[in-house]
C-alpha cells in the first residue's frame, strides 16, 4: 500500500495529464504541424512518466516514457504524423488510463497480468525503423522563416532578389563565456561589411544595450557573394560558430497562404499550455461540506432577523450579518463553479472513435466550453450528455451515402453548446441528421400502451416528442452497441431532472434534431416563493415562478373539462394545491366565497396555475434532499428549514405542470 | 471482523463460541423488536414531524435533525399492520424516534417506548415462526425467546426499510 494522500494527489494528476495527452493527440491529426500542441502533450507525458516512476509504477512508467520518446521524435520532426501513428498513440494512452484505474481500484498496486510488451515493442518499432518521412532541410527551415520574417520583409527580399542579390540564412552560436555581445556584435559588423544585416535575432540594438547573454544568433543577411565566399568570409570571423548557413530560394521566401491560415487556425484548436497560475487543489468534499455549513449559517441569520428585535444594536448588527453571509455565500458558489469544458473535453476522442466505428462521417463541434456549473452538476451530467451524444450518431446522423442522396453534406454536424441564459445554464446537443417523425412516435407510444390513441390526437407535436423520455419507449431490439448499454432517455431525463433541470427536444424530420437541457446556475441555495397548502408551508423555486395574481372565482372557465384562466390571451389550466398536496378532491373553484390566490408556474414552455391558500413571503432556501427514502415522492423536489427550524417542502413544478 | 486480526489466536476462538451482539430493544403496541445496536445513531425524544404528501402510509414524515431532513418511518404500518391494538399501552411521552443509517441514507424509526439495550447470543436466535401478525418473513432475522420477557423479534433493519 501506497501512501494515500499521494496516491490521490496521483490519480488526479494523471487524470488531468491523460485529457490533456488526449485532446492534444485528437488536435495533432487534424493539423499535425501544431507546435504549441506537440509540446503540451509532450509536456504532459513527461510529467506523467516522472509521477509514475515516482510512485514505482513499473509498467506505467515504461508505457508513458516510450510515448514521451515518439512524442518527443515527433517534437523533432522525425516522424511524421500519419493516422496509424495517431491510432497507436491512441492505443497507448488507453492502456496508460486502463493502467491508472487498474491502481486505483487495486488499492495503489499495479495490476500484475498486464501486457504492455507488444504496445512498447510497437511503438519502439514505429518511432524507430518505420516510416520516418524526415522533412528535407529546405522544407524543415522555411517553417523556420514563417516564424522568422513577415510577409511584408519576405517581399522586401524578394525585391532584392531581384537585383542578384542573395539572401542567406545564418545560424551561429557563441560558445566562449566572455564577451557575448561583443562577440556577437562584430559578426553583425563583419556581415555589414560584406554584404547588409536584413535582420537578426536579438537585434543590433539589443546587442548593444543588454547585458543579457546572448548564446545563438538567427540572421537573414544580404550579399553579392556567392554562398562559398560568403562562407570563407564569415568562417574567417573567429568570433562565432556557424551552425547553420542557407542560400534561401525565391520559393522559400514566397508567402506561404496555407500556412498562415493554418497557424491561425492552430491557435484557435491547439491545446492550451499549462498557465501555472496559483492555485489550491481542494478534496471536493470539503468545498461541499463548507457549502452545508454555509447554508447552515443562512438559516440562522434568518432566523435571527426573524426575531426582529427593536434594539439599536441589533438593527446595526443584522444588516453587516446579513452582507457578509451573503459575500460568503457567494464566494462559496463560485469556488464550486467549473467550467464546462472540463467535461466536454471527453467527448471529442468519444465522438472521434464512434463515427469511425459506425461509418460516419461527422464534424463535432463545441462551444461555450468556458460556460460554468456547479461542481456537483457537471459530475452528474456526463452521463446523460454521453448518452445523447451517441443518439446523434447512431440515431440522428445517417450514413453518408443516405445524406447524399437527400442533398445533404455527406458530413454530419453534431454541436454541443452551453451558454448562460439568466440564472440558468443551457446545454445543447445539436445534429442535422434525420430527425424524428412525431407520426412513428405516436404510433409506437400507443403501440407500447403509453397512451390511448384518442388522447394522441389532440395532442401537440411537443408533448408527442416528449414520449421518447418515457420509461417504457425505448426497447430492446433497439439497443445496439453504440447507443443501447441500458440507459435510455428516461434515465437521461431523470438524471436532468434530479438536478432539479428539464430536458426538451426539438425535431425536423429530414432536417435534425435539438435536445435542450436546462439546468439552475446552483443547486443548493436559492430563491424561492413561500406559500402554504393546507395550513402548512411549502416553498416553490422563485425561477419557475412566472408570476402571483388574485383571481375571482367566476373567471374560471372550463375547457374540456378542465379548470382554465384566460391570462393576457393565454390559456393556463389551474390546479388546486390542496388537492394534489393533500386527500381533498379537486374542488369546484365556482363555489369558492373568496377570491383565490394563485402562483403561475413555468416549466419550459408550459405554464399551469397553482391555487394556494395563501401566498407568503419571498425568502432565501437552502435546498436540502429528502434522500433516496423519498426521492421519487410526486410533486415534491426536496426540502428547507425555515426560520422557526421547521421543515417545508419545496415543490417539484416540472412535475406539477406536466400532471 | 477484520478488526480482531491483530489480538490472539485464543480470543478468535472465544470469539466464534459466543458470537455476543448488542440489540436496542424497544416496543410496538405489546411487540418487543430488536435491531443491531450497530444501525442505530441515536435516539430522539421530541421532534416536530413535517407530512410529506403523496408518500407510502408508513412514512410519518420528516423531521429536521439538525440540518438534516430524515423521514420518519411507522413500523406497524410497515408490517401492514394496520391499527395498534392498544393504543394506550404507553404514554404520548414515552414515544421515541430512533435514528438509523442505511444504505446511506439516514432514517427514524417512530417506537412507542424503548426498553433498553441488552446483548444476544447469536446461536439463540431461532429462526421466525410461523407469521408474526403477518410480518413479512424477509424482514425478520430471527426470534430469541428470553425467560421471564416477552419474545424478542430481531429485525433485518436493510430488508425492513428497503425491501
Amino acid at each position: 500500500m501506497k501512501d494515500n494522500e499521494y496516491l490521490n494527489m496521483f490519480f488526479a494528476e494523471a487524470k488531468e495529464y491523460i485529457e490533456v495527452l488526449n485532446n492534444g493527440i485528437l488536435t495533432l491529426e487534424n493539423n499535425s504541424e501544431d507546435k504549441e500542441t506537440i509540446d503540451a502533450i509532450f509536456r504532459a507525458a513527461h510529467s506523467l512518466k516522472g509521477m509514475a516512476a515516482a510512485m514505482g509504477f513499473e509498467n506505467l512508467t515504461e508505457l508513458t516514457h516510450k510515448l514521451e520518446n515518439s512524442l518527443d521524435k515527433i517534437r523533432e520532426g522525425k516522424i511524421s504524423v500519419k493516422t496509424e501513428f495517431i491510432d497507436l498513440l491512441f492505443q497507448a494512452l488507453d492502456n496508460i488510463q486502463y493502467l491508472v484505474k487498474a491502481v486505483e481500484d487495486n488499492g495503489g498496486e499495479e495490476p500484475e497480468d498486464f501486457d504492455i510488451d507488444v504496445l512498447v515493442a510497437e511503438l519502439i518499432a514505429y518511432t524507430e525503423n518505420s516510416p520516418i518521412e524526415s522533412k528535407s532541410k529546405a522544407q524543415k527551415s522555411s517553417e523556420d522563416l514563417e516564424d522568422f520574417l513577415t510577409d511584408s520583409e519576405k517581399e522586401a527580399l524578394l525585391d532584392k532578389k531581384k537585383d542578384k542579390e542573395r539572401v542567406y540564412q545564418i545560424k551561429a552560436e557563441i560558445v566562449e563565456e566572455e564577451f557575448k555581445s561583443v562577440r556577437a556584435f562584430m559578426l553583425l559588423k563583419k556581415l555589414d561589411e560584406i554584404g547588409q544585416l536584413f535582420k537578426s535575432n536579438p537585434t543590433k540594438d539589443e546587442i548593444e544595450n543588454s547585458e543579457l547573454d546572448i548564446c545563438e544568433l538567427n540572421i537573414i543577411a544580404l550579399s553579392w557573394l556567392d554562398s562559398e565566399e560568403f562562407k570563407t568570409e564569415l568562417e574567417a570571423q573567429q568570433s562565432v560558430n556557424l551552425i547553420n548557413l542557407e542560400e534561401l530560394q525565391n520559393s522559400q521566401l514566397e508567402i506561404n497562404q496555407e500556412s498562415t491560415a493554418k497557424k491561425a487556425d492552430s491557435k484557435k484548436t491547439g491545446v492550451s499550455s499549462f498557465n501555472s497560475s496559483s492555485t489550491v487543489r481542494v478534496d471536493i468534499s470539503k468545498l461541499d461540506t463548507l457549502m452545508n455549513m454555509v447554508g447552515e449559517l443562512l438559516i440562522n441569520k434568518s432566523r435571527l432577523e426573524s426575531l426582529n428585535i427593536k434594539k439599536t444594536k441589533f438593527t446595526e448588527i443584522m444588516p453587516q450579518l446579513d452582507r457578509v453571509t451573503m459575500d460568503l455565500h457567494h464566494i462559496v458558489m463560485q469556488i464550486r463553479m467549473v467550467p464546462v469544458g472540463v467535461m466536454f473535453s471527453r467527448f471529442p476522442r468519444m465522438m472521434r472513435d464512434l463515427s469511425n466505428k459506425m461509418n460516419k462521417e461527422i464534424n463535432f463541434v463545441m462551444t461555450g466550453q468556458e460556460t460554468e456549473l456547479d461542481r456537483s452538476i457537471i459530475d452528474e451530467l456526463a452521463d446523460p450528455l454521453t448518452h445523447l451524444l451517441r443518439n446523434a450518431i447512431d440515431h440522428g446522423i445517417e450514413k453518408p451515402a443516405q445524406r447524399k442522396a437527400n442533398g445533404k453534406d455527406e458530413e454530419g454536424q453534431i454541436e454541443l453548446t452551453a451558454y448562460q441564459k439568466g440564472s440558468e445554464i443551457i446545454i445543447e446537443v445539436k445534429d442535422d441528421g434525420a430527425g424524428i417523425e412525431a407520426a412513428a412516435i405516436s404510433k409506437k407510444a400507443v403501440a407500447k400502451g403509453i397512451v390511448e390513441e384518442e388522447e394522441i390526437q389532440q395532442m401537440e407535436k411537443r408533448d408527442i416528442l416528449d414520449f421518447i423520455f418515457h420509461p417504457g419507449f425505448s426497447t430492446a431490439q433497439e439497443i445496439t452497441d453504440v447507443s443501447g448499454r441500458g440507459v435510455g432517455m428516461d434515465i437521461v431525463r431523470s438524471t436532468v431532472k434530479k438536478l432539479d433541470g428539464q430536458i426538451s427536444i426539438n425535431s425536423e424530420p429530414g432536417k435534425g434534431s435539438t435536445f435542450k437541457i436546462t439546468l439552475p446556475l446552483t443547486l443548493a441555495i436559492s430563491q424561492a416563493l413561500m406559500v402554504k397548502i393546507l395550513g402548512d408551508i411549502f416553498a416553490i423555486p422563485l425561477n419557475s415562478v412566472s408570476e402571483t395574481l388574485t383571481i375571482e372565482p367566476q373567471n374560471i372557465k372550463k375547457i374540456r373539462g378542465m379548470d382554465v384562466i384566460v391570462l393576457r390571451e393565454t390559456t393556463i389550466p389551474i390546479v388546486s394545491a390542496a388537492s394534489i398536496f393533500g386527500n381533498e378532491k379537486q374542488k369546484t373553484f365556482k363555489n369558492s366565497a373568496k377570491d383565490l390566490s394563485v402562483v403561475i408556474l413555468k416549466s419550459g414552455e408550459r405554464k399551469v396555475g397553482l391555487v394556494v391558500e395563501q401566498l407568503l413571503n419571498q425568502q432565501e432556501i437552502v435546498i436540502k434532499s429528502l434522500g433516496k427514502y423519498l426521492q421519487d415522492t410526486r410533486y415534491i423536489s426536496g426540502a428547507t428549514i425555515i426560520g422557526d427550524g421547521d421543515v417545508a417542502l419545496i415543490i417539484d413544478v416540472r412535475d406539477v405542470v406536466s400532471k | 471482523m477484520s478488526l480482531n486480526k491483530g489480538k490472539s489466536s485464543s480470543m478468535a476462538a472465544q470469539d466464534s463460541k459466543s458470537d455476543l451482539n448488542q440489540y436496542v430493544v424497544f416496543n410496538i403496541d405489546a411487540e418487543q423488536y430488536g435491531i443491531k445496536i450497530d444501525k442505530t445513531r441515536e435516539i430522539i425524544k421530541e421532534a416536530k414531524i413535517t407530512e410529506v404528501p403523496n408518500t407510502a402510509d408508513y412514512v410519518v414524515g420528516v423531521i429536521n435533525l439538525r440540518g438534516i431532513i430524515v423521514p420518519v418511518i411507522e413500523l406497524s404500518r410497515r408490517f401492514g399492520i394496520e391499527e395498534h391494538i392498544d393504543k394506550h399501552l404507553f404514554a404520548e411521552s414515552e414515544q421515541r424516534i430512533i435514528t438509523v443509517e442505511s444504505e446511506e441514507q439516514l432514517l427514524g424509526i417512530q417506537v412507542d417506548h424503548i426498553e433498553g439495550i441488552t446483548w444476544v447470543e447469536e446461536e439463540k436466535i431461532a429462526p421466525p415462526p410461523e407469521l408474526e401478525k403477518g410480518i413479512r418473513e424477509d424482514y425478520l432475522r430471527g426470534v430469541w425467546a428470553r425467560d421471564n420477557k416477552p419474545l424478542l423479534i430481531l429485525l433485518d433493519l436493510e430488508k425492513t426499510l428497503f425491501a
